[in-house]
């Protein structure tokens, strides 16, 4: 059963359910107010641009992107950028806007899978490592690209492995070509 | 517009459950759960204006861990089955076996503090092996961070004061 929040105190509290001890902090969020549009019959013909989308709203800011004017209704204020509806559907359609990513190809996951199946499958290696390889460079890559910090070491864990397929395959064919010869 | 630089994030913590594999990072304004199925990253956001509740509590023997170290150290026991004439393997076998068994039993004994964060359309959880600490530092820091995104975001809800407007004296009218 969830807890309900609007019973709780600030401090240490006794969950009901397992008398286990834990400590909680509840919030009241303020609702999302609406908030009043400039009108540009108030504001007069020298008061304000009116908006590209709204002829009848003072525009407040003009688009990062194309320069065009937007009320506070058209204006998105998204990763320091003031973006009109258009650009920020076009720019979030193309995954230039990284607040807007939601599912992202989780190359650093994909390196480690590979690296450790890899050794089981190891007479793959010469496939399976150089794969590895190149997942983990796009996963230190996608890193960079996304401010992370951390998952480092599954990244060094995934090379490691890659290396190790390609070393077991390399044995493999020195000790085959070493049979053959004598 | 690509060349921007991305918002800068920290990496806090991690929660590993059987059913999900979630690394949680602290950005400005929120938190931001990464749960991956090692294939796609899905991203979820604790906003901080938006968080309901934040909780820590402390659990014994949680996560998918130890169960995984019992289940190898039941597997060498029962592989130990297999050398019980030859002594050198099976004494390998059963070192195993008892490494594994500590690994699980440390596990399920030693405690793990859990942070979560209820926001209104998504949830957070870090777990914390042996770090109360480090817990309750997260706590303190994401319970600063609600309040202060709440309080701000009330402050620009608020409607401005009025403003006592002296009207101008009355004009003295000529007869």
């Amino acid at each position: 059963m969830p807890l309900d929040a609007s019973i709780l105190d600030t401090g240490e509290q006794r969950c009901p359910s397992c008398s286990g001890t834990f400590w909680a902090t509840p919030f009241a969020p303020p609702e999302p107010r609406a908030e009043a549009v400039a009108s540009i019959l108030e504001a007069g013909p020298e008061g304000g641009v009116p908006c590209a989308r709204h002829s009848g709203n003072v525009a407040v800011a003009s688009c990062s992107r194309c320069g065009v004017f937007m009320c506070s209704l058209c204006k998105i204020d998204i990763d320091g950028l003031e973006l009109c509806p258009s650009c920020f559907d076009r720019l979030a359609s193309e995954g230039a806007l990284v607040s807007t990513q939601t599912r992202i190809r989780d190359y650093r996951g994909m390196a480690v899978t590979l690296g450790v199946v890899g050794c089981f499958m190891y007479i793959f290696g010469l496939i399976t490592g150089p794969a590895t390889f190149y997942l983990a460079w796009r996963g230190f890559r996608q890193r960079r690209e996304l401010g992370d910090q951390g998952g480092v070491w599954s990244l060094v864990v995934a090379v490691v492995l890659g290396a190790l397929q390609i070393a077991i395959v390399g044995i493999m064919i020195f000790s085959m070509v070493g049979v053959l010869s004598r | 517009m690509t060349g921007l630089p991305p918002p800068r994030r920290r990496f806090v913590g991690s929660f590993i459950s059987w059913t999900e594999r979630m690394r949680v990072f602290r950005a400005d304004e929120a938190l931001e759960v990464d749960s991956s199925d090692r294939y796609e990253i899905r991203r979820r956001r604790v906003f901080f204006d938006e968080v309901l509740l934040a909780t820590v509590h402390r659990e014994l023997g949680g996560g998918p861990y130890p169960w995984s170290f019992a289940s190898l150290a039941l597997l060498a026991a029962l592989l130990s089955l297999a050398f019980a004439s030859e002594p050198a393997a099976l004494g390998i076998t059963l070192g195993i076996a008892g490494l594994f068994g500590v690994l699980a039993l440390a596990g399920f004994l030693l405690p793990s503090w859990i942070v979560t964060v209820y926001g209104k359309r998504a949830r957070a959880r870090i777990r914390y092996r042996l770090r109360e600490a480090k817990a309750r530092t997260l706590y303190e820091e994401v319970c600063q961070a609600a309040a202060e995104a709440q309080r701000a975001l009330a402050e620009r809800q608020s409607p401005p004061p009025v403003v006592e407007v002296p009207l101008p004296p009355e004009p003295p009218y000529s007869a």
